[in-house]
């Protein structure tokens, strides 16, 4: 039904009908956007899940808050803060301990690009959810979703340093990740 | 504005537009707590204050509010089940005379006693007098007793052991 319609009133509908209540308009959105929404728990769980879990979190607030929705930006946009901010609800606790861990020197482990490119993206998410809570989460902020240091930083009730260094840490064990399994 | 990092650029390269299928079971449980359809929820909204004033009503024994049936005691209930309720009329007769010998035994008549002369009357002349009378007699006169009767009048406590042995020889084991 909804794929005759141009995109926009198909959305529209969708949203009026989840906004009426009715599970099959529900449903539809779900199977539309859980697909995208649940590689970004991934990215931000340490383990499936853990995303699963995140996943159900996100789209029960979507349901509730759907009445808040202005149409303002896009609804896909909407969808994914609310699902980013859900990660990191999630995750708070875990963040906060992570900041204030001691950390040693850094070294480039220098990885080449080719070897990046060969990595399947499976791997890398995988590799990325092997990184502590705190230099996940910032890295995935800063890298993935654009955000600034200052945005971090008040996001997560941190410093722009502490931003900074978090995540030139994630970015080191990230390389240094890649590069092992370059060598195997 | 510092230049955007080369390996900042791949790995967002590599991630961006990415999809993966959550399990199948992921929607049966978000659907769950979904809350329900406007209409149902309207429903339930007008059930629900019912339903907790009669179980309030319940709670309360408050049974002459509601249209339900007091039930019985289980005891009550396990005994009209495992018996026919076929009353044993012969018993009840005997246990209501029993019961009318007994109080007759204790009170004494308040009637006067026939007289000597009375007692010796002819049984024709007896029968014609006027019915106002004869039947108040013969339901006041003491009842001949049977062996059976005297059983159940006879205060054991108070017989001596020989009247007790008499009274076993008499009547046997």
């Amino acid at each position: 039904m909804l794929t005759y319609l141009s995109p926009s009133t198909a959305e529209d509908q969708l949203i009026q009908g989840c906004l009426d209540g009715r599970r099959s308009y529900q449903k539809v959105l779900y199977e539309h956007f859980a697909p995208k929404m649940f590689v970004i728990c991934q990215r931000y769980a340490g383990r499936s899940s853990q995303a699963e879990d995140i996943l159900q979190e996100g789209f029960i607030k979507v349901f509730n808050n759907l009445h808040l929705y202005r149409g303002d930006g896009s609804f896909e946009g909407w969808i994914k803060r609310i699902f980013i901010n859900t990660s990191i609800e999630y995750h708070r606790k875990a963040i906060r301990k992570h900041f204030y861990q001691e950390l040693g020197p850094l070294q480039d482990p220098g990885v080449e690009a080719k070897a990046l490119q060969n990595l399947a993206w499976c791997d890398l998410l995988d590799f990325i959810q092997q990184l502590p809570a705190g230099y996940r989460t910032v890295f995935n902020l800063y890298v993935i979703e654009g955000f600034s240091h200052a945005e971090i930083s008040e996001l997560l009730g941190i410093s722009c340093g502490t931003s900074k260094s978090q995540l030139a840490r994630a970015r080191y064990m990230l390389q240094s990740l890649i590069k092992a399994n370059n060598n195997q | 504005m510092t230049p955007p990092n080369p390996f900042d650029q791949q790995i967002k390269k590599q991630l961006d537009g990415r999809e993966m299928n959550p399990p199948s079971a992921n929607w049966d449980r978000i659907s769950k707590r979904l809350p329900l359809h406007p209409l149902l929820r309207r429903l339930a909204l007008t059930l629900a204050p019912i339903a907790a004033l009669m179980a309030f009503a319940v709670m309360m024994n408050w049974w002459y509010l509601l249209p339900i049936k007091t039930p019985k005691p289980m005891a009550q209930q396990a005994y009209l089940s495992s018996t026919d309720f076929v009353l044993d009329v012969s018993a009840q007769e005997e246990e209501e005379r029993i019961k009318q010998l007994l109080q007759e035994s204790r009170e004494p008549s308040s009637l006067p006693l026939p007289t000597a002369e009375q007692m010796h009357e002819p049984q024709e002349k007896r029968r014609g007098e006027s019915p106002s009378n004869s039947p108040q007699l013969t339901q006041n006169q003491p009842k001949a007793a049977s062996t059976s009767d005297l059983r159940i009048h006879i205060p054991l406590k108070l017989m001596s052991d020989d009247e007790l042995q008499q009274l076993l020889q008499r009547e046997g084991p």
